[in-house]
């Protein structure tokens, strides 16, 4: 069992970053690895509330992040950093997560086996 | 714990450098390549890699016509690349 940091930095929909990190997450949590969601930079964005992707031909891979909890996803964090960055506080995001400093997101970079960004 | 913080796109082109240098810790390394070389021209970012273990890919360099410019910076080649990802404990590609 390994345990591995996915880092968000992209915003959504633009391209197929997020979707394909969200993708990797929950495979690697369904095979019961530990698996850790970072949003970072433009990554928070990912969990803002009221996205309307199909407006745009986007698929909504925003409504999973509200299942994380059925993939038992060991963690996920949001730079505190950057969600004040965008006028953003947690209430406006779809899940839960656990807002934190740079360095406690570096501990945690250092404690995982892998870490990939998208 | 060091880290091998491997980017390769240019600041212009992607936030990966300036992500990176957030997370970056005393003992880690900067591996620039591709276009994230170009990075090494710039004031900005030479001060903000300001006291990092940086260093560039050699092959990269050259191949952008960069060698007299950035002569000053340590090069690598792709074997001492995987050296390098052997004496870190993990690479972050950005």
């Amino acid at each position: 069992m390994k345990a591995i940091a996915i880092i968000f930095r992209q915003s959504p929909h633009g391209n197929a970053a997020g979707r394909e990190a969200l993708d990797l997450a929950l495979m690697a949590a369904t095979y019961e690895q530990q698996v850790h969601l970072i949003f970072i930079d433009e990554g928070v964005l990912n969990l803002l509330g009221n996205q309307q992707p199909e407006l745009i031909g986007c698929k909504d891979y925003i409504a999973t992040f509200k299942a994380l909890d059925l993939y038992e996803v060991a963690s996920v964090i949001v730079s505190e950093v950057s969600l004040c960055g965008f006028g953003l506080d947690k209430t406006a995001l779809v899940y839960p997560a656990t807002v934190a400093d740079d360095g406690q997101i570096r501990q945690l970079l250092e404690q995982v086996d892998e870490v990939l960004v998208f | 714990m060091k880290i091998l913080h491997h980017i390769c796109s240019s600041p212009s082109e992607s936030n990966a450098l300036a992500c990176a240098l957030r997370f970056v810790g005393p003992k880690d390394t900067l591996l620039l390549a591709g276009n994230a070389v170009t990075a090494a021209l710039l004031p900005h970012w030479l001060n903000a890699m300001d006291g990092y273990d940086l260093c560039l890919m050699k092959a990269d360099v050259e191949a952008r016509g960069l060698m007299t410019q950035l002569t000053r910076f340590r090069q690598i080649d792709y074997a001492e690349f995987v050296a390098l990802t052997l004496t870190h404990h993990k690479v972050i590609s950005w």
